[in-house]
């Protein structure tokens, strides 16, 4: 409400809509990326080498990033606090009435999304404990003097334990369904939907969640069932 | 046919509420829902038995004073139908119906069945109007409208204000309704002229009432007894952050 904010509930969907679609972006990117991991390990090496070594562009990407997330999560919360208030008094009976499961659970969606990010980067980014051992995985490249960290046996060994694979297909399964809502709903946050474009944005919206669910999922199956090594 | 009604008794906002059950026999098929609870009344009534409160008036489908959810959907069953026009042969015989009234914030219980729907009101009084003397009815074509133009806003005007949008809703919002009122005037050429003014006003309006924000669930076009669709939520934002963008650059004065 606007007594407490100044921003109207118009204006909390547009952020989440905007920053919801900067993240969208970014996944987009880190999922080509990560599927050098199909070609030999100089690939995925040399471009985990070159992303690291322009800090610049490095670090302004992680700080939108941050900055998106954070301003994402702040309105979820803000939205699902109004939502609360909203109706104070339950139905006994309240049928979906046509709205989607992963409408009606961007939410809980949205949590296991961010559970899983916060996983993600223990595993790969900051290498802590049980997962120590990457820090030690190293590689040469024949461009530079230097050893450069092997991103490729990185990614093979701490994804072949099926339980941590399997924690990958959870949060990839999340992902999924907030996806194809979350697309959907950019469209009418940002006003863009009629009766005439509705079909093929939820048809893109859809194909989209497919998409990066099938792309980044084949990445742990592939390692699991030892087909990348 | 018999059935058995589950109602949601509740005398004051400030007594408990409950469920309480009613066998109806010899409920004629092609009785309308509303007629159902009119002949209960009657028997209440009968037995000197407090009748059940539930809003009504036209009766015909036109004047969204009729409300109810109906076992977990608004207006009951049908599809593109108020409760009024909902008969009895939509259910089955020897079925249990849960009747609630709607619950919201914004919709505050006064006695059983009957929610106070002002705040619908109160929205509409804060830009849901064009501020021009009509006067008489001017000749029809001294100000041209294209007929598609006219058909989109006619589409956006069925909407009666019945709240059933808000009612199913996951968040309770009300953008269906906000976004039907601001299509329909924003269209046409009389009411372009204020729009971003009633934008900004009307979401303000309505938020200051407690709906929640859209999630898009596409629940309230479902059970919208005029069939609105939600594109009225998209022309709702996009006026919006057009309105929005101009206040915050300071080309259109702040509006309160």
């Amino acid at each position: 409400m606007t007594e407490r904010t100044r921003l109207s509930t118009v204006g909390l969907k547009i952020l989440m809509g905007v920053t919801g679609l900067f993240l969208v972006g970014y996944i987009s990117l880190h999922m080509l990326g990560n599927w050098q991991i199909f070609l030999p390990a100089v690939y995925i090496n040399q471009y985990a080498y070159l992303l690291k070594s322009v800090p610049l562009l490095l670090w302004t990407v992680r700080l939108l990033l941050l900055a998106s997330f954070v301003v994402h999560v702040s309105c979820a919360v803000r939205l699902a606090q109004i939502r609360r208030l909203a109706r104070p008094v339950p139905y006994d009976q309240h049928k979906p009435n046509g709205a989607s499961w992963e409408s009606r659970s961007m939410l809980l969606t949205g949590i296991g999304l961010g559970l899983f990010v916060l996983f993600h980067l223990y595993h790969f980014t900051w290498h802590l404990p049980p997962f120590s051992a990457f820090d030690g995985f190293t590689a040469h490249l024949k461009e530079t003097s230097r050893s450069v960290p092997d991103v490729h046996r990185m990614m093979v060994e701490g994804l072949r334990n099926p339980w941590v694979a399997a924690a990958y297909l959870l949060g990839m399964g999340c992902l999924f369904f907030h996806i194809r809502h979350g697309i959907d709903g950019i469209f009418s946050t940002l006003g863009l939907v009629n009766r005439r474009s509705f079909p093929w944005e939820r048809w893109l919206a859809h194909a989209l969640g497919w998409v990066f669910f099938l792309g980044f999922s084949a990445i742990p199956v592939a390692i699991v069932l030892g087909w990348v090594r | 046919m018999r059935i058995t009604l589950r109602l949601w008794r509740q005398s004051s906002p400030a007594e408990q509420g409950g469920f309480v059950e009613y066998v109806r026999e010899e409920v004629r098929p092609d009785l309308s829902f509303l007629e159902m609870l009119d002949e209960l009344n009657q028997d209440l009534e009968r037995a000197g038995r407090e009748p059940v409160a539930f809003e009504h008036d036209c009766r015909e489908g036109i004047c969204g004073s009729c409300s109810l959810m109906i076992n977990g959907r608004p207006h009951g069953p049908g599809a593109g139908t108020t409760t009024c026009q909902l008969y009895m042969r939509s259910f089955a015989d020897g079925e249990r119906i849960t009747v609630e009234p709607f619950r919201s914030r914004a919709f505050p219980l006064i006695k059983d069945l009957v929610v106070d729907r002002s705040a619908f009101d109160r929205i509409l009084q804060s830009g849901g109007y064009i501020s021009v003397g009509t006067g008489q009815a001017p000749e029809a074509n001294t100000v041209p409208v294209p007929h598609s133009v006219a058909e989109e806003a006619f589409d956006a005007a069925h909407c009666i204000g019945c709240g059933a949008c808000v009612a199913t809703c996951i968040n309770s919002s009300a953008v269906l309704f906000v976004g039907a009122k601001v299509g329909h005037l924003g269209l046409l050429p009389q009411g372009k002229i204020e729009q971003d003014l009633r934008v900004l006003r009307m979401v303000r309006a309505m938020d200051r009432e407690g709906y929640g924000a859209c999630s898009f669930t596409r629940a309230c076009e479902a059970v919208c007894p005029k069939n609105i669709s939600v594109e009225v939520i998209s022309v709702l934002n996009r006026a919006y952050w057009r309105a929005r963008a101009k206040e915050f650059l300071g080309w259109i004065k702040p509006v309160r």
